[in-house]
């Protein structure tokens, strides 16, 4: 019966070669040859220039855009001048006699010179820096302790990190994937501290991926990640060298990548994404404080509305009796069943925080005013929405910004929406079951093999719920299982007994 | 899913599959055998309760590695083994049935009397295979989560002593012989889920002294958390009161007030949703382990459905109505002493004589 079976074409496509791999080409003796094989190599590109020199036995061959002409001046020439034009002689340079490592030499910001009648490539590290300067990152401001961040080039994040490690154990591992892109990354650790069997299993899920791009961080964890389908971040993404520090010293695994100011921590549980550099920067107990502040802003962002909608729909006589009257007048008048007030004040709250991302931030303000400020009192005097669903919805979603970490409070902000069903269909049973699923969502993920969220002893509850002063936070968090379980040498030989 | 559980984990396992949606009534059928002298057969029965805990990791340690099937088999020979097997699986889904039911009849009572009761059971049969589905780790990573719910609990329940006489103990020894009796087996009964150590014991990490010890630490956690419940039910309500109350806590919080909110019965009863899955899914996990060890092995994600799908029908006509609901107490309360007492003190018994980890074998 093949009348309703299409035949479906089967795309093809050629296999890619990165160019680490592809396989040598040998050079001639012949300039012009050479030239040419470049030249074809690099489909004619028009920033490819090649500068003949005098007599037309030499050539000298870059990529205009990416190569730095102080340092071919410096590297190159003035060398050149003083050894009387013979390549040879000039130290610093590399040979080959492979014309595609020597494309491949150009695409990293090399030059390549040829001479006539000598097969040999000699290639000059002239690579233009362009970089960013050093500067706090916006999304993440502290008010006490470093002001420094990473930026796009990935050998300074490494400076950044190494000059707060200086030991010799701090490892970095770099990595290169897409076949086009050939993106770095580097994997960086305090061998000693970290469990080798999460490195190893990160290796194995890097050596993985295959794919011709890796554009972005976020893409990156979705290849690695152990659950791709929750909502929850499974990796901590900073900008913040002091923070990446503190965390690999607790024995995790910073990546880096080149092109990308975000450093990803592995394996982290759902409490890393409550804490910030400043609760080690202020007094232990205003740390705790601020810490419950979060939690409580957590349980708050998921809660509020369906609470509400619980209350307003299905268990009145939850309320206080002085507190009847003033409920029951604020939404006496409200067309809208409760479920749907919530969902149109929180899409709309979406909807002016998403106009405020895109717009340049001198109007982003303003933004704020006409959303905020006009808009909420035109609704409730409108009768669409009652005020205190709005009253509700604002400090959801400020308590769902409270949290530090930007992936979560997305998360967060997204919950409220099955929430608000659960509650709008069976009052607070409903609720408690949606908590329940959640609970035992978190509960059941992991993040490189370790588990997310539920704390395997009772002691880790000292650097995540609160924050007790340093001298008793004498271990490392538990999840961890590190080889190095003190945090210092003496606490070790004490209790190793 | 061939990690070992940690001995706290274990503890926390053993507490929240006891727990379950009978304590409400508890202090209620205690006060029926026995009147006011109901909790002092708590305390027998607590008692009593923790020799068959002995008796129990006493035959698991004769029989190294093996869960309640394997005991069966190896000390009932294959096919009597096999058949009381199935007698455990028939029993596991019979509790978990009721353990359903009251749930749904509860909620039903209280708060959604207008809601389809099938919709309850889905919710809770959905997060329950949710957390058994990832296996006796992860049930004992949420179970151990869930029991901050038990101390909150307990401190909400201080509300109760606000109306309390101590005088509603008095007058102590009145009951009779059988009053007695049949307030410690209501007792026994209650904490009768001393059979699921059989299935947690040999997946626990530490030695023979270590479980002992914690189950039995768990076993005593349990009990005081029902005595706490009966005592501040019995000294706040009294006799008179206490003969027409079915869930003597429940009403005990509704009349008690608070500045920030009124009726706290109701988060109560939200709050003890984690107790009904916690239990409901232990039970749950033991039925699905014993469909594994039924003669037809088959896919073990197959089981699991087969096993709550029986467990949802049953539960649906047992919802029906008052007659059905009926005969499935009364067929768990004829069942229930063979499989709870009869057979753990056979098993004891015969562990002596075929124990497996003394007579030389390399079994570990």
């Amino acid at each position: 019966m093949g009348f309703f079976k299409q035949k479906k074409e089967e795309a093809v496509q050629e296999t890619v070669i990165r160019e680490d791999k592809v396989p040598p080409h040998q050079s001639t003796t012949s300039l012009e040859k050479n030239i040419a094989y470049i030249k074809e190599e690099m489909r004619n590109s028009a920033d490819l220039k090649i500068r003949l020199l005098p007599d037309s036995k030499q050539a000298l061959i870059f990529l205009d855009d990416i190569t730095d002409p102080d340092k071919m001046q410096r590297y190159i020439f003035e060398p050149l001048l003083k050894t009387d034009g013979d390549i040879r002689r000039i130290k610093d340079r590399e040979e080959s006699n492979d014309l595609n490592k020597a494309v491949a030499a150009l695409i990293e910001g090399k030059a390549v010179y040829l001479v006539e009648g000598n097969a040999t490539c000699y290639l000059f590290n002239v690579q233009m820096d362009a970089s960013r300067t050093i500067m706090e990152p916006v999304n993440e401001k502290v008010i006490k302790g470093s002001h420094d961040g990473f930026n796009e080039d990935i050998k300074t994040n490494i400076n950044l990190i190494r000059r707060r490690i200086q030991h010799r154990s701090l490892t970095v591992k770099k990595m290169t994937i897409g076949d086009y892109t050939e993106s770095e990354i580097a994997m960086v650790y305090v061998d000693g501290v970290v469990n080798q069997d999460v490195v190893k299993e990160l290796e194995k899920r890097i050596s993985s991926i295959n794919t011709d791009a890796l554009l972005s961080a976020g893409a990156f964890t979705e290849y690695i990640e152990d659950r791709t389908y929750s909502i929850f971040p499974q990796f901590l993404s900073t900008e913040r060298p002091d923070k990446t520090t503190a965390l690999l010293m607790e024995g995790r695994i910073a990546i880096l990548f080149a092109n990308n100011p975000t450093c990803l921590i592995a394996p982290v549980t759902f409490f890393a994404f409550y804490q910030t550099p400043d609760d080690y920067n202020t007094r232990w107990i205003v740390a705790t404080y601020l810490r419950l502040i979060r939690l409580f802003s957590f349980i708050l962002s998921i809660t509020l509305p369906s609470f509400y909608i619980a209350v307003i729909g299905f268990h009145y006589e939850v309320i206080p009796e002085q507190l009847i009257s003033p409920v029951l007048g604020a939404i006496r008048d409200i067309a809208y069943p409760p479920l749907v007030e919530a969902v149109l004040m929180v899409i709309i709250l979406e909807v002016i925080r998403e106009a405020a991302i895109r717009l340049p931030s001198p109007i982003g303000s303003t933004i704020g005013i006409v959303g905020g400020l006009v808009i909420g009192d035109a609704i409730v005097t409108a009768g669409l929405v009652s005020n205190l669903m709005v009253i509700v919805i604002a400090l959801t979603s400020l308590a769902s910004y409270v949290v530090p970490s930007n992936e979560m409070s997305d998360a967060l902000r997204l919950l409220t929406f099955p929430l608000c069903m659960m509650s709008a269909v069976l009052g607070f049973i409903g609720i408690g079951f949606g908590l329940l699923f959640l609970l035992i969502h978190l509960c059941r993920m992991e993040s490189l093999g370790l588990s997310y969220f539920t704390p395997i002893q009772f002691r880790d509850i000292k650097d995540t719920i609160i924050r007790v002063p340093q001298f008793l936070m004498k271990r490392r968090p538990e999840q961890l299982n590190s080889p190095r379980p003190y945090k210092s040498n003496k606490l070790g030989e004490n209790n190793g007994k | 899913m061939n990690q070992k559980i940690t001995l706290s984990q274990f503890a926390y396992i053993y507490i929240q599959s006891q727990i379950g949606v009978d304590i409400l009534n508890l202090p209620t059928v205690l006060h029926k055998s026995a009147g006011a002298d109901g909790w002092i057969t708590l305390i027998i029965g607590g008692l009593i309760s923790i020799v068959f805990v002995l008796m129990i990791t006493h035959t698991s340690k004769c029989y190294p590695g093996e869960d309640l099937f394997g005991i069966l088999k190896s000390s009932l020979g294959k096919k009597l083994g096999s058949l009381a097997g199935f007698g455990y699986y028939v029993y596991f889904l019979v509790v978990a049935i009721y353990l359903l039911t009251s749930y749904g009849e509860l909620i039903n009572q209280w708060l959604l009397p207008e809601t389809p009761v099938l919709l309850l059971y889905l919710l809770l049969l959905l997060s329950a295979l949710y957390t058994i589905s990832g296996g006796l780790t992860v049930m004992a990573k949420v179970f151990t989560f869930f029991a901050l719910v038990l101390f909150f609990i307990s401190a909400l329940f201080l509300f109760g002593f606000i109306n309390s006489k101590l005088i509603y103990l008095q007058p102590m020894g009145q009951a009779t012989i059988s009053g007695y009796l049949d307030g410690i087996s209501v007792s026994v009964y209650s904490l009768s889920s001393f059979v699921l150590l059989f299935l947690f014991l040999p997946f626990t990490q530490g030695s023979y002294k270590q479980k002992r010890r914690v189950a039995i630490g768990a076993n005593i956690v349990v009990a005081m958390f029902y005595l706490y419940t009966v005592l501040i039910s019995f000294c706040h309500f009294g006799s008179e009161q206490l003969e027409h109350i079915s869930q003597p806590i429940l009403y005990m919080l509704r009349t008690a007030d608070s500045i920030l909110i009124t009726r706290i019965d109701i988060f109560v009863l939200c709050l003890w949703t984690v107790f009904a899955m916690t239990a409901f899914a232990s039970y749950l996990y033991a039925a699905e382990k014993a469909f594994a060890k039924l003669p037809k092995p088959q896919k073990k994600m197959i089981n699991v459905y087969t096993t709550s799908l029986i467990v949802l029908g049953v539960s649906v006509w047992g919802g029906l109505n008052e007659r059905n609901l009926r005969i499935i107490i009364d067929f768990q309360d004829k069942i229930t002493e063979y499989f709870t007492l009869v057979i753990p003190i056979l098993l004891f018994l015969l562990s002596f004589l075929r124990r497996k980890d003394k007579q030389g074998g390399a079994a570990s």
